[in-house]
């Protein structure tokens, strides 16, 4: 049976369970709390050569549900703890729930870690690095926007659902109370038409 | 014509080889990249920025990609990965200020952060106290989580581009991780030269055979050139040349 890689922030699982039925693919529940590119990056590469290479007899399917620009991956030290190793954290301009105290200084500072063009940028090359792995794998993905729209510099890959529309993000379709099984219906579409 | 495209830290830059300045035009055409591209009468790109990250590395590898790359040229891309607890931040465009390096395509908005830049070489009094809290951003797992990561992905991009290319440590060996163990196990060490192995990374490298370092750790002309023959080699072992 086809696997379904389901990587974003756990806000877009919902979809990816509905999508999940709608390709009638097995979920991989990669999500993970706040995830940024950086985190959605580093889950698929690692899941990709644990689980995916050297193993011909399965297909795939990603479904990446790209969340805002302004995280920064951080990680607590500690032993790695569970598969997406939860030392793991996304930093954020109204971050609170800091691992430790320290952590709240970075505060302060938030117009220097969030610099526009910065975060714009990894946005950028994260997701062009992630469709191309996909690509040199033959794996079929499908990218989409949990929250905001890419910026117009970011030249977005053919298998990515309205990159640059403001009212086509799932947040935007669900503040006026479209469901998530609505939403996965149009990504389904969209995969039929543009990636399968 | 090949085009040899070199990124990385000051080491890929040249830091000191004229014993003086940790970037000029001098020691950027005389590290080991333009080096090796002269021995064929080859065209270089010298992107190797002081201070530059694995991050920088993995960026600039893609912006080029993107902005430059030529599907009819040819290229043989050389990564020299550097060591942890590297970063960078930016410089807003609507800002005067830059961060002077004199590499091939950099965008000098952007500022090498470490563990051990000096405050002196931030110009806006945020990015200097950051630095007091730079231990916040790097954890030794996370630094080479990334690190694998990168060399994959560019290796996976590399490789469906169809473009020669070698990788190498220049100060650092990859550190083995639970989380990045398959990952590394899928670099290609053949032209990933050995990735675990510090000794054979560009520094101890050249030390293990008599060069000597500067007090800051970098080689001089003739260290580069040596690298630059042993990478001759395997280039040669590999049909690049």
């Amino acid at each position: 049976m086809t696997k379904l890689i389901c990587l974003g922030d756990t806000k877009s699982k919902e979809v990816a369970y509905h999508f999940s039925l709608a390709v009638d693919a097995l979920m991989v529940d990669l999500h993970y709390k706040d995830a940024g590119m950086q985190t959605i990056y580093r889950l698929f590469v690692k899941y990709l050569c644990d689980e995916i290479l050297d193993k011909d007899t399965e297909d795939f399917i990603a479904l990446i549900a790209v969340p805002t620009r302004l995280r920064l991956e951080l990680r607590h030290d500690g032993d790695i703890h569970g598969y997406l190793d939860k030392n793991y954290f996304n930093y954020y301009p109204k971050f609170k729930e800091y691992p430790h105290l320290s952590y709240a200084k970075l505060k302060k500072y938030n117009a220097a870690i969030f610099e526009e063009k910065l975060v714009e940028e990894r946005h950028s090359y994260f997701i062009y690095a992630l469709s191309m792995v996909c690509v040199a794998n033959n794996i079929n993905y499908i990218m989409y926007n949990q929250s905001e729209p890419l910026s117009l510099n970011t030249t977005a890959p053919k298998n990515y659902y309205a990159p640059h529309k403001k009212d086509r993000t799932l947040d935007a379709m669900l503040d006026i109370e479209k469901t998530d099984l609505y939403y996965a219906g149009l990504l389904r579409d969209f995969y039929f038409d543009h990636c399968s | 014509m090949t085009t040899v495209v070199s990124i990385g830290c000051s080491h890929t830059h040249g830091s000191m080889i004229d014993g003086k300045n940790g970037t000029s035009q001098y020691n950027k055409n005389h590290a080991f990249g333009p080096q090796l591209a002269k021995m064929h009468g080859w065209k270089y790109i010298n992107m190797g920025v002081p201070g530059g990250s694995n991050t920088y590395i993995f960026r600039a590898a893609i912006n080029f990609l993107q902005k430059y790359y030529k599907d009819n040229n040819d290229y043989l891309f050389l990564i020299g990965w550097t060591g942890q607890d590297r970063m960078e931040l930016r410089y807003a465009d609507a800002t005067r200020w830059r961060h002077h390096t004199e590499g091939d395509l950099i965008d000098t908005k952007y500022i090498p952060f470490t563990v051990g830049t000096s405050k002196g070489l931030m110009k806006t009094y945020q990015h200097r106290e950051l630095l007091d809290l730079a231990p916040l951003f790097f954890d030794r797992i996370k630094d080479h989580d990334e690190w694998a990561g990168y060399a994959f992905g560019l290796q996976n991009i590399f490789k469906q581009k169809n473009i020669k290319y070698l990788m190498f440590n220049t100060c650092q060996a990859i550190d083995e991780t639970r989380n990045n163990k398959n990952v590394v196990k899928k670099l290609d060490t053949e032209k990933y030269l050995h990735p675990l192995n510090e000794d054979q990374a560009f520094v101890y490298w050249a030390l293990n055979r008599g060069f000597k370092k500067t007090k800051c750790w970098h080689h001089k002309e003739e260290a580069h050139i040596a690298w630059a023959e042993y990478l001759n080699i395997v280039c040669k072992n590999l049909d690049y040349c």
